[in-house]
C-alpha cells in the first residue's frame, strides 16, 4: 500500500492568522486603499497648488482680467503693452514657462517652435503665430487658437485630454468651458 | 389616417420615379395653344396699323392693329420708360370680357419719359431720349434702336398670333356655316381654330380643362440682331446660353411645375418662371420682359451657341453669319402682350433696367448669408440640438437650423408636433442663445381637417380657391385631403400674414425664418401635379391666368406676416420654390430637388446664372444633392462650390442617409469644415455686395459675359462665374479631378486682360486665356481681380451674427497701374435702420503707394466697434520698410509690415476705427 502524506494544514486548519501568505495580501490591499485615499487627498491639494501656482493671489488674478479687459476694450494700437505679463490666462501649467519673460529683450517663441516674437506682440489682440496661434491666448485673433479653460477636468481621473475651446469662443457671451471661464468680460 | 395614406403615396412615387417622369409633363404638342401658335407661319403679318389711329401723348403713343383675316381690333400702347427701356402692350379693343393683365410684378410704376413721334403712312417713329422705336405699319412690326443701332424686333418673323376672345359656336350654328356659300375668309379662319381639337376643351392623363374662353393664346417673336447669345427665362436646368429649339425638339416651358427628379439639360419646366430674356453679342446686350404669368412656352431660333469651330471660322473668314440673328418666340396661354424692351447696351445696365422695374432684391439679415444645415427631417428637439452643438464640436460654423414638414401636429402649418417638438420656444431660444436663427417650413396647401383653425377659417370666409363650379377645390398633397387658399385676395393674404403674428402662433419668434415649399402649388393629384386651369380666383380670373404668380403671392402674405410679426423691426428671410418676376423683393430661392448627381452640381451655376440676371441674385442649390446620396469627394465639392454662391444650404431627403459634415471620413469633415469657414472668412464682402445689389440692382453672382461682354470666348461659359466684378470663381466638379481649366477673360475680346490673383497663395495670373490649375482636395479656385479690395474677417466664430463686431482684414489686390479700389458696407446686421441711414459705406482706394478710406454716405453713420486688423497688399514689387497711418485728427502711427512674400505683404495691425470717416496708410 502506498503512503500517502497529507499536509498537517489540511488536517487541522491553521487559524488565520497564522497563514501568512494571507495576511500579507490582506496588508497589501489595506495599505493600497490607504495610499489610493491618500493620493486622492494629495491630489486635490496639488490641484490646489496649481491654482496657487497660476494665481497666487485672488485680488492679482482679477487685476489681471481687468488688465485683459482694457487691452481688449481698448483697440488702438497706441497704447504701451502692459508690462506684467506673468500670469496669462488660458493656458496650460505646462506652458507656463514659456509665456514668462525672463530677461529683457527676450523673445517670444511660439509654441511650435515656427517664430520668434517680441514679448510685446504676445496677446495684443493680433494673430502673429498663425500656425498654432500660441501668441493670442485670451484674445480672438488666432482662428486656430486654443483657450485652456480654468477647470480641467482631468485633475479628478489624472486621465482626459485637455479642456479647451477655440479662442474665437472667448467672450462671445457664450459659456463654452464647464466654469465659464471663457467669458471673463 | 391620412398620415399614411401619404406615406403610401409617397413611398409609390419612390418606387415609381427613378427619374422624371415626363408623361407625367406636357409637350409643346399636347398643349393646344403652344400647337396652334408655333404653328403659325405667315408669309406675311396679317397684322396691320389701322390707318389714322395714331394718337399721341406726352408718353405714349396708341394706335389700333387690326388683323387682316378677321377684322379684329386690338389696341398697341407704346411708351418710354426712362434708362433706356420702351414698353408696348398689346389688348383687344373691345374684348368680350377683360383679359389678364398682371399687376403684381413690377414694383411700381415706371418712370415714363417724354415721347416724340414722327410718323409717315408706312411708319410711326418714337424717339425716347437717345433712342427710337420704328412701328412699321403693314405688315406691323416694330424695330427698336439703342441710339441708332437696331438691336431688337417685335414680329420679324410674323409669327405673332393673338386670338382674341370669342363665343363658342354651336354645333348646329356651326353647321349652318360650314354650309353657307356665302361664308367669307373671316369666318373660314375662325372656323379653323374653332375646328381644332383641343381649343374648347382639353384633356390630359384623365385630366379634363373645360376651357370655358375657349382660345385666348397670345404669341409674338423678337429678333436679337446684335446677338450672339440668348439667355436667360429661368428655370430651366439646362446650360446658362439658350439652345435652338425650332426644328430641335420643344421650346423653353414657364409654368411652375412641381417636378419630381427633374432631368438636366431639359427644357421641361420647374419651380418657377421668370419671363426675361437678354440677347447679347459684342455689340450689345438687349433684354425682353414679357409680362404673362399664364403657361409660356418660348421657341428659340438662331442662336450660335452650338456651332461647331469649323463653322465658327468659316463665318469668321467670310466676315458675316451665316445663321440669321438668333429669336425668340414667346408664347402664352392667355392674358395680354404686355412687353419691356430693355436696350442695354451694356449686360449689367440692361439687368439693371430689368430690375429697376421690378424692383431690387433687398439686403437679408447677416445669418442668411451664413451657412445653413437642413434635412428633411430632423426628428425632434434632441436631434436639433445635438447638431447644432456637434456644428461646435467640429468647430464648423453654421447660422441656421431648419425644420421640414414634419414638424407639424400632421402637417397642419402653424401647429407644433408636441410628442417631438414639446418645447419649440425653448428650442429657439436655445438656438438663438448660441447666436443661432431657427427657419421652418410653412406649406401654402392646407389640411382639410375639421380640427383645424385654419381651414375651418377658410372653410367659413370662402377663402379657398373655387373649381369652376363655385365649390372649394380640393386637391392631395403632404397632409392628404387639401385645399389652397386665394393668395389673390388681399383679404386673404392679411389673413394668412396674421397668423405669422406672435399673439396668434405663440409657438413662433420674430426671428425665425420661413420656408415656403410647394408652392407652385403642388398638387399631387392635379394635372401636371398642379392645379386644374379652369380653377377660379380672386376677381373671377381662372388659374390658366394667374399661374405662374401664385407662389409670389404667398410670399407677399409671408413677407407682410413677417414684417409686421416683428414690428418692422427686422428683415425677414424667406426661402421659396416657387417664383415668378419680383421674388426678390421678398424671398430667397433655392434650385429645388436636385440629385447627388455630378452633373446636378454642375448645374446649380447656370440655373442660379439664369436667376441671378432675371433680378433673383439670392440663390442656391442643395448641398449634397436632395435626392440619394452623395459620396464624400461630391459632398465636399458641392459645398466648396456652394461656399461661393449666395445661398448655401445644406439639404436631404427623408430616405437618404444622414449627412453631418462628421458623418463622413476625418478628411472629407476636413476639407467641408474648410470650405465653410472660407465662406465666413468673405462674409463682410458678401454682405458688402448684397448691400450694392440691393442699392444698384445688378446681380451679385455674375456670368463672365456681364463683366466681359467683349470676349465672345466667355459668352456661353458657364463653370464659372463672378462674384461681382471682382471675384473669379471656377469650382472644381468633377470626380477625382487634379486639375481644372480655368479662363481668365479679355478686356477687349483681344490680348488684354486682367491681372489675378489666386486668393489662397496670391499667385498672379497676368495672361489672357485658359490655364490648368492644379487642385486637391481642399482647392477652390478663385481669383481676385487685380484693381480690387476685399473686405474679410480672419477671426472665424461659430456663427456669422457672432462676427459682428470683429476686425476686418482689407485685401489690396493691385491692377498694373498698381491701382485698386474696393468697398464695404458696415450695419446692425438685422434690422431696417439702414434704411434710416444707420449704417457705413465706405471707399477705398490704393493709389500711388497709399490707401486711403473715406465715407461713400456722408450722412450715415453707425457705431461700430469695427477695426481694421490688418491690410494684405498683393501685386507690389517692392516691399516698403514701413507704413504710415494718418487718421483724420492727423494722428500718425507707424505701422509694421509682416509676412512679406515674393507677391505680397501686410501691414500689421492698423487698429485704425471703421467709423474714422478718413483715414489713410503711406507705404515707405
Amino acid at each position: 500500500m502506498r503512503k500517502v502524506w497529507i499536509k498537517q494544514a489540511d488536517l487541522i486548519p491553521k487559524p488565520f492568522y497564522k497563514r501568512k501568505l494571507f495576511i500579507f495580501f490582506i496588508l497589501v490591499f489595506v495599505f493600497s486603499v490607504i495610499f489610493i485615499i491618500y493620493q486622492f487627498k494629495f491630489i486635490n491639494q496639488l490641484s490646489d497648488t496649481n491654482r496657487d501656482l497660476l494665481i497666487t493671489e485672488r485680488h492679482r488674478r482679477e487685476e489681471m482680467i481687468t488688465q485683459a479687459k482694457n487691452k481688449l476694450l481698448d483697440i488702438s494700437p497706441q497704447q504701451a503693452p502692459s508690462s506684467t505679463r506673468e500670469i496669462i490666462l488660458g493656458i496650460r501649467i505646462r506652458d507656463l514657462d514659456n509665456y514668462q519673460q525672463k530677461y529683457p529683450n527676450q523673445l517670444f517663441r511660439c509654441l511650435d517652435g515656427s517664430k520668434e516674437i517680441p514679448f510685446a506682440k504676445v496677446n495684443d489682440d493680433y494673430c502673429d503665430c498663425q500656425s498654432d496661434g500660441s501668441d493670442e491666448t485670451f484674445t480672438n485673433a488666432c482662428s486656430n487658437g486654443k483657450f485652456y479653460c480654468k477647470k480641467q477636468m482631468r485633475h479628478k481621473t489624472g486621465r482626459g485630454s485637455d479642456v479647451w475651446v477655440p479662442t474665437s469662443r472667448i467672450n462671445d457671451k457664450i459659456c463654452d468651458c464647464t466654469d465659464c471661464s471663457d467669458e471673463f468680460l | 389616417m391620412s398620415r399614411r395614406l401619404c406615406l403610401l403615396i409617397f413611398t409609390l412615387f419612390i418606387i415609381n420615379a427613378l427619374a422624371v417622369d415626363k408623361n407625367n409633363f406636357k409637350t409643346c404638342e399636347q398643349a393646344s395653344f403652344c400647337k396652334r401658335s408655333r404653328n403659325v407661319n405667315y408669309e406675311k403679318s396679317p397684322y396691320e396699323i389701322v390707318p389714322n389711329t395714331l394718337n399721341i401723348n406726352a408718353n405714349y403713343i396708341t394706335a389700333d392693329i387690326v388683323n387682316k383675316e378677321n377684322g379684329h381690333l386690338f389696341v398697341l400702347k407704346l411708351e418710354g420708360i426712362k434708362g433706356n427701356t420702351f414698353h408696348f402692350e398689346i389688348d383687344e379693343k373691345t374684348p368680350l370680357k377683360p383679359r389678364y393683365r398682371v399687376v403684381d410684378a413690377l414694383q411700381k410704376e415706371p418712370t415714363y419719359e417724354a415721347v416724340k413721334v414722327s410718323s409717315s403712312t408706312s411708319d410711326i417713329t418714337v424717339t425716347c431720349g437717345e433712342n427710337k422705336a420704328v412701328i412699321s405699319t403693314a405688315p406691323f412690326k416694330i424695330d427698336f434702336y439703342q441710339k441708332d443701332v437696331l438691336s431688337v424686333t417685335a414680329n420679324s418673323k410674323a409669327k405673332m398670333h393673338f386670338e382674341h376672345l370669342r363665343k363658342k359656336l354651336e354645333g348646329e350654328q356651326h353647321q349652318q356655316n360650314n354650309e353657307n356659300e356665302e361664308k367669307d375668309n373671316v369666318v373660314d379662319n375662325n372656323q379653323q381654330i374653332q375646328d381644332e381639337p383641343g381649343t374648347w376643351e382639353e384633356n390630359f392623363k384623365g385630366h379634363h380643362d373645360t376651357k370655358p374662353n375657349g382660345p385666348t393664346a397670345v404669341a409674338l417673336d423678337f429678333t436679337f440682331h446684335q446677338s450672339n447669345v440668348l439667355f436667360g427665362i429661368p428655370e430651366h436646368a439646362d446650360s446658362f446660353a439658350l439652345k435652338t429649339t425650332v426644328g430641335n425638339g420643344d421650346p423653353y416651358r414657364l409654368y411652375n411645375l412641381d417636378v419630381f427628379e427633374y432631368e438636366l439639360n431639359s427644357r421641361m419646366a420647374l419651380y418657377g418662371s421668370v419671363p426675361v430674356i437678354y440677347g447679347h453679342g459684342e455689340k450689345g446686350t438687349t433684354g425682353i420682359f414679357w409680362q404673362n404669368a399664364a403657361e409660356t412656352w418660348i421657341d428659340i431660333a438662331g442662336t450660335s451657341n452650338e456651332q461647331n469651330v469649323m463653322e465658327s471660322i468659316v463665318n469668321f473668314v467670310a466676315g458675316s453669319r451665316n445663321q440669321d440673328a438668333p429669336s425668340a418666340h414667346f408664347i402664352s396661354e392667355s392674358g395680354i402682350m404686355d412687353v419691356f424692351v430693355l436696350l442695354g447696351p451694356t449686360p449689367n445696365e440692361a439687368f439693371k433696367q430689368y430690375t429697376d422695374l421690378i424692383g431690387h432684391g433687398n439686403l437679408p439679415q447677416m445669418f442668411a448669408i451664413g451657412y445653413h444645415q437642413c434635412r428633411w427631417n430632423y426628428n425632434d428637439e434632441q436631434d436639433v440640438m445635438s447638431v447644432a452643438h456637434k456644428f461646435d464640436e467640429h468647430d464648423i460654423p453654421m447660422d441656421t437650423m431648419w425644420l421640414d414638414i414634419e414638424y407639424t401636429d400632421s402637417k397642419k402649418y402653424f401647429t407644433w408636433d408636441h410628442q417631438k417638438f414639446p418645447h419649440p420656444v425653448e428650442m429657439i431660444k436655445n438656438l438663438t442663445d448660441m447666436g443661432r436663427h431657427l427657419t421652418f417650413i410653412i406649406d401654402p396647401h392646407i389640411k382639410r381637417d375639421s380640427g383645424y383653425f385654419f381651414h375651418n377659417d377658410c372653410t367659413d370666409r370662402g377663402y379657398y380657391i373655387k373649381t369652376k363650379e363655385g365649390k372649394d377645390y380640393e386637391g392631395w398633397c403632404w397632409p392628404g385631403s387639401a385645399s389652397y387658399p386665394d393668395f389673390f385676395n388681399p383679404e386673404i393674404r392679411k389673413y394668412y400674414a396674421d397668423q405669422y403674428l406672435m399673439e396668434n402662433f405663440h409657438e413662433n419668434s420674430p426671428e425665425t425664418g420661413i420656408w415656403n415649399d410647394m408652392n407652385e402649388p403642388s398638387v399631387f393629384n392635379g394635372p401636371e401635379i398642379t392645379m386644374l386651369k379652369d380653377n377660379l380666383h380672386y376677381g373671377g380670373w381662372e388659374h390658366r391666368d394667374v399661374h405662374n404668380l401664385y407662389g409670389q403671392m404667398q410670399l407677399v402674405g409671408t413677407f407682410d406676416g413677417l414684417i409686421r410679426r416683428s414690428q418692422n423691426q427686422l428683415r425677414p428671410f424667406i426661402l421659396t420654390r416657387a417664383h415668378f418676376s419680383g421674388t426678390q423683393r421678398y424671398a430667397a430661392v433655392w434650385t429645388g430637388d436636385n440629385a447627388a448627381e455630378w452633373g446636378h452640381l454642375e448645374a446649380a451655376i447656370p440655373m442660379c446664372l439664369s436667376l441671378s440676371v432675371a433680378g433673383i441674385s439670392f440663390c442656391g442649390s442643395d448641398v449634397g444633392g436632395f435626392f440619394g446620396n452623395p459620396e464624400a469627394e461630391l459632398f465636399s465639392r458641392w459645398y466648396q462650390t456652394s461656399a461661393f454662391m449666395p445661398f448655401f444650404r445644406s439639404h436631404a431627403h427623408i430616405d437618404t442617409k444622414r449627412r453631418e459634415p462628421w458623418l463622413f471620413p476625418e478628411e472629407t469633415k476636413l476639407i467641408i469644415r474648410d470650405a465653410i469657414r472660407k465662406r465666413y472668412s468673405f462674409l463682410p464682402f458678401w454682405y458688402t455686395i448684397f448691400y450694392e445689389h440691393e442699392r444698384t440692382g445688378m446681380p451679385i453672382m455674375r456670368p463672365l459675359l456681364a463683366q466681359y461682354p467683349l470676349d465672345k470666348n466667355v459668352f456661353s461659359i458657364d463653370t464659372h462665374f463672378m462674384l461681382s466684378d471682382k471675384l473669379l470663381i471656377r469650382p472644381v466638379m468633377q470626380k477625382g479631378a487634379s486639375k481644372v481649366d480655368v479662363y481668365f477673360p479679355s478686356r477687349n475680346g483681344d490680348k488684354q486682360g486682367d491681372i489675378w490673383y489666386d486668393i489662397d497663395d496670391y499667385r498672379k495670373i497676368d495672361h489672357v486665356g485658359s490655364e490648368s490649375v492644379t487642385v486637391n482636395a481642399y482647392k477652390v479656385p478663385v481669383f481676385q481681380r487685380g484693381g480690387t479690395i476685399i473686405p474679410r474677417k480672419m477671426r472665424i466664430r461659430r456663427s456669422a451674427i457672432l462676427m459682428h463686431d470683429d476686425p476686418i482684414t482689407l485685401v489690396v489686390a493691385l491692377d498694373a497701374k498698381k491701382h485698386a479700389k474696393g468697398t464695404l458696407y458696415i450695419d446692425d446686421e438685422k434690422s431696417y435702420g439702414y434704411r434710416q441711414g444707420k449704417y457705413l459705406y465706405l471707399e477705398f482706394e490704393f493709389k500711388d503707394g497709399v490707401l486711403s478710406s473715406r465715407l461713400i454716405d456722408e450722412s450715415a453713420s453707425y457705431n461700430t466697434k469695427t477695426w481694421l486688423e490688418r491690410v494684405i497688399i498683393v501685386g507690389l514689387d517692392k516691399v516698403p520698410t514701413e507704413a504710415t497711418l494718418r487718421t483724420s485728427s492727423n494722428q500718425s502711427t507707424k505701422l509694421e509690415i509682416v509676412d512679406a512674400s515674393k507677391t505680397s505683404f501686410t501691414i500689421r495691425k492698423p487698429g485704425v476705427s471703421m467709423m474714422e470717416p478718413t483715414w489713410s496708410i503711406t507705404l515707405n
